[in-house]
């Protein structure tokens, strides 16, 4: 069978922190590829890829790079101006300290990513509704345009106090600076949505990274020329290299976006659409809800700064495989957030690593089998692992491992119920794991939150790469409008939203995507005097799905209360053929363990044909991961080649069945 | 019980007190609680032990427990039922303070008890806001002694409609009490969960190794701690109604086994409103102390067990009904840790920085829209954080007993008939040294009509003091701005009239330097 977009040569190359992960799709046939990654310019290692791939026509690309200059404070220079009397917004921000700082003697100082003496005033004022309260004037901005351009910064982030409800004031400063030969970058297009801090921090960040990424972007589109190429963004979707140069801001969650959306893919291709997202890695831990409508939240924390860009809502914590597992002075036991890292590495390295970690638990309990080659290539040392436990002096390294497993669980617990909360009580979410590690955990995860399903993609290593070969280009736009719920509310709302479309519409057909395209157009909807707004579908009634929201999420909802529309969003999706991914050889026949680790049989993944079914405990192993099928659980490989994990007899059931006894 | 467990269960209950959090600042009303997130959330045990509290405020570490203490001693609370308590002299802090307790049963048996306190931003009494310095405590508005707000059918009781008929905002109290109820009801439910996993009979058992983890490794920190008698002293500006320079003085006793913070030798109670109630002294106390622990061990009451608090009945830091305490939770409560940070500085040196700018600043404007929709806006504003042995102060950052977010300008501007001027760092402010003190703020809101305003501060006579020869910070200033142009100095304590075009402009201290 033909499928039209398989014509093509689609690549998707994801880059972490040791490996980049490349797949390409070209006719039917799936190319992998994993090279070392190349930190001090990323672009190398992924045109390297690309390259031996055999080139494509079109590069799917999930880059660190903003993220990590964000991260390590490393960004361009550039100018702030803003309204008179607020210079100093970036230097206060929310004015509180970092909750990690609560009890600090000496909390940390605020990062500002643009110093004091490049930040600007204007004499101008905006009222809340837009209007204009002191005009501003030419006068004013030949002043500050020279004042900035005396600095010699190449960019400025322009945010005055209510752009959002009129941006005039900013595009008349907009282009004098770039009359000045300034890049500007006004709030007011790239985020206009109201409180000015966070206003502010994602305009300045932006213009902070705007000479990174274009230097970026452009030497990647040398090296993968003449493959098109295009990034993934923080909410989920593609983004063609002319926008993302210009809105780098939206690339701080490039990464993690491409493994979001394989998720998307690996439950899709089951029927499913909403599950629990997780990624185990060395030192820290991934989890992201996976949900069909909204799922995407306005503020992504990085590096402490809150900013405002449409994100995947993903939450990480400082656990993961190479968490160094330690008592307290009280005799408590905890696992990270210090890391063996890469060197030494966990204790079963054996590269001179003597703390235990939590896979060198894994290694003792079996989970991970002893016999296993990292990589296809690394010995495990079970010994330096056993002793690494034995020194935590809580019991035999069985008895220790069991007690680190469960605590590392406890705190990835912890994290995915807060992902879980967006829909009061919700339970039974398939937990998809992504990521070397994260098979190794996914019952008792599932078990834990109280699911009975868990999906296990199909090369769990490689998802991220493979998710961006699913990913369509999506444009994300906003505007803050603060209506009151009257007659004219939702025709004005409707009309922005008409507007915005229009807007991403063009800029999608610009960068030569011919369409057709879809746009979903939500609304943040709060009652008059909340401040935190839950997103209903514009329409109709919107007003009756926003009580229904609030009573989901909030136990109450308030019927003859006034609401307001705060703010409108729509995302603009360029449509996009289905891509079949082929399978890999078909096995035959019933499946045959390659060995035993304690009590579980060992299967080789790739020996496993569709249709196979196996009951733990029992291990399936592969190159880039391993999974650990928990006694009480049994598993099944999907037509789609993904394995399906069911626990034998649900919680729910249990319980049920017990109340029976109970009467009897 | 063994390693794995007391982390565990600790996960587990941590998690259910942010989950509540989470619940409150989603579902509430009033831009105090949802931007500012002027609240906190505790779990305790059945016999009303704190065991875990998520990080929100400071000031409602000790307070909480009293809170939950005071419903336990009035009554017993059926399945269902919630309980709600402000009265200072038994179980609140100051009035504005509202806090819901739930019992959580399991199976017909009580396993303990869910609570949360928000600050809400009027509860009646003379002016809009609740916190404008007055005479006596009626005045400073409604008191609640714990009472049931809420049936064991779930149905609101006649509290509610009491507490609703009492302010200025009614509609706005109703929505943020709901959010309340629901984020204890979150909380329990989770609670319930979590004994289940660990089984009945453990659930128990496990709480208590909680408590006494908590207990050993505080004892751990205690080690650090030269023991000796220290004492320090430092003095509040004025109470707003004729004292100046009320002196708080603590003797701090290290022993190895307990700290014990004596505040003999302070000052009676005032007339004004910056009366201080003894769990606001414990929770400052026990702030200071826990600023000085490390490894820090799990908030819960097995913190507290070897931190003794003395203070004679009747005097500012342990005051009697019907002293005013407006003030005594935002403004007395960070002198009270300034003297325990200046004594425990002597049992650990090297490692406490200087003064930070030891007030919140809270200003309160209400009034009415010319349709005559009624509003209430509070805020407290940040200032300089003392310069350290490590580092320079941080600017513009609230500090110690509070940590509260500010409202944004754009969302002030759009809630109320007010304009902000001025948002800004208010340069040279900070104490020099090696490391200087953080910069303060300047602050300027004008109001479109006619308001009434009040402002509770401190810090305006005596800068935040350097340490170890570092300099003062600024001491704060405030003043009123006339539509027409005519400025007028304001008392750090006052309440007045805006008209139309009037402003007010608050400058807040800056740290002391270090070094």
């Amino acid at each position: 069978m033909k499928h039209r977009a398989n014509d093509r040569a689609v690549a998707g190359i994801d880059v972490g922190g040791t490996f980049t992960d490349a797949v390409l799709l070209r006719g039917h046939t799936l190319f992998t590829c994993k090279l070392p990654s190349t930190p001090h310019d990323p672009g190398i290692a992924v045109g390297e890829a690309l390259r031996r791939l055999g080139g494509a026509d079109l590069l799917v690309h999930g880059t660190t790079v903003a993220t990590n200059a964000l991260l390590q404070g490393k960004l361009g220079r550039a100018a702030f101006i803003t309204t008179r009397g607020f210079r100093d917004v970036l230097a206060i921000g929310r004015q509180n300290r970092s909750s990690v700082d609560l009890y600090a003697l000496e909390p940390a100082q605020r990062q500002t990513l643009i110093p004091a003496e490049l930040r600007f005033e204007v004499a101008e004022r905006l009222e809340p509704d837009g209007s204009v309260e002191q005009p501003l004037t030419a006068h004013e901005v030949v002043r500050v345009v020279e004042q900035v351009k005396a600095s010699g910064v190449q960019a400025a982030a322009v945010c005055l106090l209510h752009s959002y409800a009129n941006p005039v004031h900013e595009r008349a400063l907009g282009d004098a600076l770039e009359q000045a030969g300034i890049a500007a970058v006004l709030s007011s297009a790239l985020a206009p949505e109201f409180r000015e801090y966070e206003r502010s921090l994602v305009t300045a960040a932006n213009a902070g990274l705007l000479p990174i990424l274009r230097g970026y972007i452009s030497r990647l589109q040398e090296r993968a020329a003449p493959a098109r190429v295009v990034l993934m963004h923080s909410a989920g979707g593609w983004l063609p290299a002319q926008i993302a140069a210009l809105e780098p801001v939206k690339l701080a969650l490039s990464g993690p976006a491409g493994g979001i959306a394989g998720v998307r893919a690996a439950l899709a291709a089951e029927g499913l659409s909403d599950g629990l997202a997780f990624d185990v890695g060395g030192t820290s831990t991934d989890v992201a809800r996976v949900h069909p409508q909204a799922g995407l939240r306005s503020v992504t924390e990085i590096a402490g700064l809150p900013l405002r860009t449409p994100s995947l809502d993903i939450h990480t914590i400082g656990a993961g495989g190479g968490s160094i597992a330690w008592l307290d002075a009280g005799g408590a036991l905890h696992v990270g957030p210090q890391s063996a890292g890469a060197e030494p590495g966990p204790a079963c390295y054996g590269w001179g690593g003597r703390r235990p970690t939590l896979t060198d638990a894994l290694l003792v309990l079996g989970r991970i089998p002893r016999d296993l080659k990292l990589g296809g290539e690394m010995g495990l040392y079970a010994d330096k692992a056993s002793a690494a436990l034995r020194s935590l002096d809580i019991g035999t390294p069985r008895q220790a491992a069991e007690a680190v497993l469960r605590v590392a669980l406890a705190g990835v617990e912890r994290a995915l119920r807060r992902v879980m909360f967006e829909r009061h009580g919700i339970t039974g979410l398939p937990l998809v794991p992504f990521g070397g590690a994260g098979g190794l955990l996914v019952c008792d995860l599932a078990e834990l939150v109280g699911s009975d399903t868990a999906l296990v993609p199909r090369e769990p290593g490689l998802l991220c790469a493979l998710g961006m070969l699913h990913t369509p280009a999506t444009r994300d736009l906003s505007r803050t409008l603060l209506l009151r719920d009257d007659d004219k509310a939702l025709p004005e709302a409707t009309g922005v939203a008409d507007e915005l479309e229009k807007r991403a519409t063009q800029e999608l057909r610009e960068c030569g995507l011919p369409g057709p395209f879809r746009c979903h157009a939500t609304l943040d909807v709060r009652y008059v005097g909340q401040s935190f707004e839950l997103s209903v579908p514009l329409g109709s009634n919107w007003k009756a799905q926003f009580a229904k929201e609030h009573e989901a999420q909030f136990g109450f909802k308030r019927v003859h209360e006034p609401v307001e529309i705060v703010n409108v969003r729509v995302q603009v999706v360029a449509k996009q053929h289905p891509l079949r991914i082929p399978l890999a050889a078909a096995a035959w026949g019933a499946p045959k363990p390659a060995g035993t680790s304690g009590k579980a049989s060992v299967y080789d993944r790739a020996a496993l044909s569709v249709g196979a079914k196996l009951k733990g405990p029992a291990i399936v192993t592969e190159l880039s991961s391993c999974l650990y099928l928990k006694a009480g659980w049994h598993m099944t490989v999907t037509k789609s080649g993904q394995l399906l994990l069911t626990m034998n007899k649900s919680p729910e059931r249990k319980r049920r069945a017990k109340a029976r006894k109970k009467r009897k | 019980m063994n390693a794995a467990e007391l982390s565990i269960l600790h996960h587990a209950l941590v998690g259910a007190a942010e989950e509540m959090g989470e619940a409150l600042k989603r579902a509430a009303f009033s831009p105090n609680i949802k931007e500012r997130q002027d609240y906190s959330c505790a779990l305790f045990d059945a016999k009303g032990r704190l065991l875990a509290q998520a990080a929100h405020l400071p000031v409602h570490l000790g307070s909480m427990p009293a809170s939950v203490d005071a419903v336990l001693r009035a009554r017993k609370l059926k399945p269902g039922e919630c309980a709600i308590v402000n009265d200072p002299y038994d179980g609140g802090t100051h009035l504005p303070d509202l806090t819901v307790v739930a019992p959580v049963f399991a199976a017909g048996a009580l396993i303990g008890y869910t609570a949360n306190r928000a600050h809400h931003a009027d509860i009646g009494g003379a002016s809009p806001g609740s916190m404008a310095p007055q005479a006596d405590l009626m005045a400073e508005g409604i008191v609640i002694p714990p009472s049931v707000l809420r049936t064991s059918a779930g149905l609101p009781t006649d509290t509610w409609k009491f507490i609703l008929a009492n302010t200025r905002t009614p509609h706005e109290r109703d929505g943020d009490l709901k959010a309340q109820l629901s984020a204890c009801d979150r909380g329990a439910t989770r609670m319930v969960e979590v004994r289940s996993r660990v089984g009945r009979a453990l659930f128990g058992r496990q709480c208590k190794s909680l408590l006494a983890h908590s207990r050993v490794l505080m004892r751990e920190s205690l080690k650090r701690f030269r023991p000796g008698v220290y004492e320090a002293d430092d003095f509040v500006d004025d109470d707003g109604a004729g004292t100046r320079d009320i002196p708080i003085r603590v003797t701090l006793t290290v022993s190895r086994e307990n700290l014990v913070f004596d505040f003999s030798g302070s000052a009676p109670q005032v007339r004004g409103g910056v009366n201080a109630v003894l769990a606001v002294t414990q929770s400052a106390a026990f702030y200071a102390v826990l600023c000085l622990c490390n490894p820090r061990p799990p908030i819960n009451a097995g913190c507290f067990e070897c931190i003794e608090v003395v203070a004679p009945q009747g005097c500012v830091v342990n005051a009697r009904r019907p002293a005013p305490v407006a003030g005594g939770n935002v403004e007395t409560s960070q002198r009270i840790v300034d003297v325990c940070l200046a004594a425990l500085a002597q049992a650990v040196p090297g490692v406490v920085p200087a003064n930070s700018q030891g007030t919140m600043n809270n200003l309160t404007i209400g009034g009415a829209w010319p349709d005559g929709r009624p509003f209430t806006y509070y805020e407290t504003i940040a200032g300089g954080c003392g310069g350290g042995p490590n580092r320079a102060g941080a600017g513009a950052t609230h500090s110690h007993m509070t940590n509260t977010l500010n409202t944004p300008v754009e969302a002030l501007e759009h809630a109320y008939p007010l304009r902000v001027e001025e948002y800004s760092l208010r340069e040279g402010s900070g104490g020099a040294g090696e490391h200087a003190g953080g910069e303060g703020v300047v602050r300027r809101v004008r109001a479109l009509y006619r308001a009434q305003f009040a402002l509770l501060a401190e810090r305006r006579r005596r800068g935040p003091a350097g340490f170890a020869g570092g300099t003062a910070g600024a001491p704060g200033l405030d003043r009123m701005i006339r539509a027409n142009g005519d400025e007028e100095a304001l008392e750090p304590k006052c309440q007045g009239e805006l008209r139309p075009g009037d402003a007010i402009e608050l400058q807040t201290p800056g740290g002391g330097g270090w070094g």
